[in-house]
């Protein structure tokens, strides 16, 4: 039997409801919702069936719950990425907090994707926030010498550089550092690199100084030597190794993680100088370069397999012939400094050769694979079949 | 300021539209405006599993696969940013004592999807400039919008059903609507050639003639019909 009180609260709704209704035919909108609203406040629904109402819409949201994320474990689960790609964005040497490891993937952003993914708005934001927390001079619009050495200032006056509406984005420190390192003043670059990083509040600023630092300690301590090969200062390669790592913790520009994947193949850690290569080649397929170091890598570790699949990959793409000779001065260098220990490595100066098209120096270097005693039959087989494959005519003097 | 109003006006236009045709007058402007904000919240957490799936799967937009790449956008932003959507409303509205209509629903999606929309719109503004963000103003903002419209409705109407079922039924099938709509936007607008790009916006055209359509036809006895079940 129904409550007396909950009959009386239900025929006061109806009322109200009813009256909404008539008031509502009239267009008088505002009263008919408050009347409307009365009579929902008024109406106490049986506890039965409301209850059974609030049960079903929570099982409905949780069956709802419960299916996407059955269906965020079926995409995850139905196309994961390569373990091994993961497995080089961890590095015991990145000192980046968890979020920024997060946002970093490992991947070159699409050129013509046209949207923002979270690392562009994470980017902004910390942009902006640096900005706003530079000092008054260095932001202030009105004045065109904001930020710029008063010498510097003096002498654009003087040649009627400084007017309005000046572009002073420029940073006249990494010019000058660069410049300098050009000129072969390594030191005066260092120290005038040095002191813009201790200067700037520009995250980004800072980073392309640190990578300018590290390319004039690298070009510091690089030695050609007469014949065409180089030798290098460890303790420069060090130093540019440390400058990298900084300008990486800020942008990790795939150059910049090529660049440093050598660093660590000159100091021997070839662990660390696979990883930076392989992550230099997520983002950026295209850098031979690295490719080719990566190639040198392996072969120093071994995997010999490996690395001729990274110098086959080369020769496929038939890069320019600076690519070429930069891989076969590496690999000579290789044989300088591990001489009768790296077989394999006259191997792989024959196929860049011979794809090169030098094929004098290809036969040089095949036959002096064959003449080693190495494991396995079948790369022999292929350095005679690279060797049966050129033309035999052009090597005549 | 005039560029945030610009970002603005076109998504506040449109609930206003959307609340202007309801009758009685629609939704409360207070719980409106918590939606719009909560909305532009929910840009947040949608970009993380943008993020996510591109990071941790094989999908993402440089994908060599164009499979891969249509699954990105489809499964990426598509589901991704519908599914957030559809939590804001289901946190706020799904809960809520009082009764929903249809048309009801339609309003409160298009506000989140509208706050969404222009808080993405700002960060566009910061990278690209006043010309994206006028264009994304007067196409992304209705595209996000519409996206979500149908959502709301059937929300509406699952509020009015009995079973958990069709409750249930009505909520996922709104969500792959809107997945499936807003993922072959991307699709269409991510693809090389000018004339796949203008099919999104013909896509867009099309779905607000469809809801313009649907419009008068949207139950909006939205108090009464569920109180008095």
């Amino acid at each position: 039997m129904p409550h007396p009180q909950h009959n009386q609260g239900e025929s006061q709704a109806r009322e109200h409801y009813l009256r909404g209704n008539r008031f509502f035919r009239q267009r008088a909108w505002g009263r008919a919702l408050a009347e409307w609203r009365q009579a929902t406040r008024l109406r106490q629904p049986a506890p039965a069936s409301h209850r059974r109402r609030r049960f079903a819409q929570l099982q409905a949201a949780l069956a709802l719950l419960v299916t996407v994320l059955v269906a965020y474990h079926v995409i995850y689960t139905v196309f994961p990425r390569d373990p091994f790609d993961l497995l080089t964005l961890r590095s015991e040497q990145d000192t980046r907090g968890w979020w920024e490891r997060f946002l970093e993937t490992g991947r070159p952003a699409p050129p013509s994707s046209g949207k923002l993914g979270i690392r562009d708005w994470w980017y902004q934001m910390r942009e902006r926030m640096l900005a706003e927390r530079r000092p008054e001079r260095q932001r202030d619009a009105n004045d065109p010498r904001g930020g710029i050495p008063e010498r510097w200032a003096d002498l654009m006056r003087r040649y009627g550089r400084l007017g309005p509406g000046g572009e002073w984005d420029l940073d006249l420190r990494l010019v000058s550092g660069n410049g300098l390192s050009r000129l072969g003043a390594f030191q005066q670059a260092v120290a005038v690199l040095q002191r813009g990083i201790a200067e700037t509040d520009d995250p980004l600023q800072r980073g392309d100084l640190y990578t300018a630092l590290a390319n004039a300690y690298y070009y510091q301590g690089y030695q050609l030597q007469p014949d065409g090969l180089a030798r290098y200062d460890l303790e420069m390669v060090r130093l540019a190794a440390d400058a990298y790592g900084h300008a990486l913790e800020i942008v990790p520009r795939a150059m910049s993680l090529g660049n440093m994947g050598w660093m660590h193949y000159l100091l021997g850690d070839y662990a660390a100088a696979e990883e930076f290569s392989r992550r230099a080649l997520m983002r950026a397929d295209h850098l031979e370069y690295v490719r080719l170091n990566l190639g040198l890598v392996y072969l120093v570790e071994g995997r010999i397999y490996d690395a001729f699949e990274q110098y086959r990959t080369v020769i496929t793409r038939q890069p320019e012939d600076e690519v070429y000779l930069g891989g076969i001065n590496d690999l000579r260098e290789l044989v300088r400094d591990q001489p009768g220990r790296q077989p394999f490595a006259h191997f792989m100066i024959g196929i860049l050769a011979a794809a090169q098209g030098d094929y004098s120096l290809a036969q040089r270097h095949l036959e002096r694979f064959l003449s080693h005693p190495v494991p396995g039959q079948s790369w022999k087989d292929v350095a005679r079949e690279v060797l049966a494959s050129m033309d035999t005519k052009d090597l005549e003097p | 300021m005039l560029l945030f109003a610009i970002a603005l006006s076109p998504g506040v236009a449109l609930v206003w539209f959307l609340r202007a045709r309801a009758q009685p007058p629609g939704e409360r402007l207070l719980l409106l405006g918590a939606l719009f904000l909560l909305g532009g919240l929910a840009a947040g957490p949608a970009l993380v599993l943008n993020h996510a799936i591109e990071k941790y799967t094989v999908l993402w937009p440089g994908a060599s696969l164009l499979a891969h790449r249509i699954g990105f956008w489809m499964l990426g932003p598509g589901l991704n940013e519908e599914v957030i959507k559809l939590a804001v409303l289901l946190a706020v509205i799904w809960p809520r004592r009082a009764p929903l209509s249809p048309y009801q629903g339609l309003i409160c999606a298009a506000s989140v999807a509208v706050g969404f929309a222009v808080v993405e719109n700002l960060f566009y503004l910061e990278r690209f400039g006043t010309a994206t963000l006028l264009t994304r103003s007067l196409l992304t903002v209705p595209a996000h919008a519409f996206f979500t419209i149908p959502l709301g409705v059937l929300m509406g109407y699952a509020r009015g059903t009995e079973r958990s079922r069709d409750k249930f039924a009505l909520l996922l099938g709104g969500l792959v609507f809107a997945a499936v709509t807003h993922g072959l936007y991307d699709v269409l607008l991510s693809l090389p050639g000018m004339w796949v790009n203008r099919m999104a916006y013909l896509q867009i055209l099309l779905m607000g003639l469809a809801i313009l359509w649907a419009l008068p036809r949207i139950p909006q006895d939205a108090p009464v019909s569920e109180a008095a079940a």
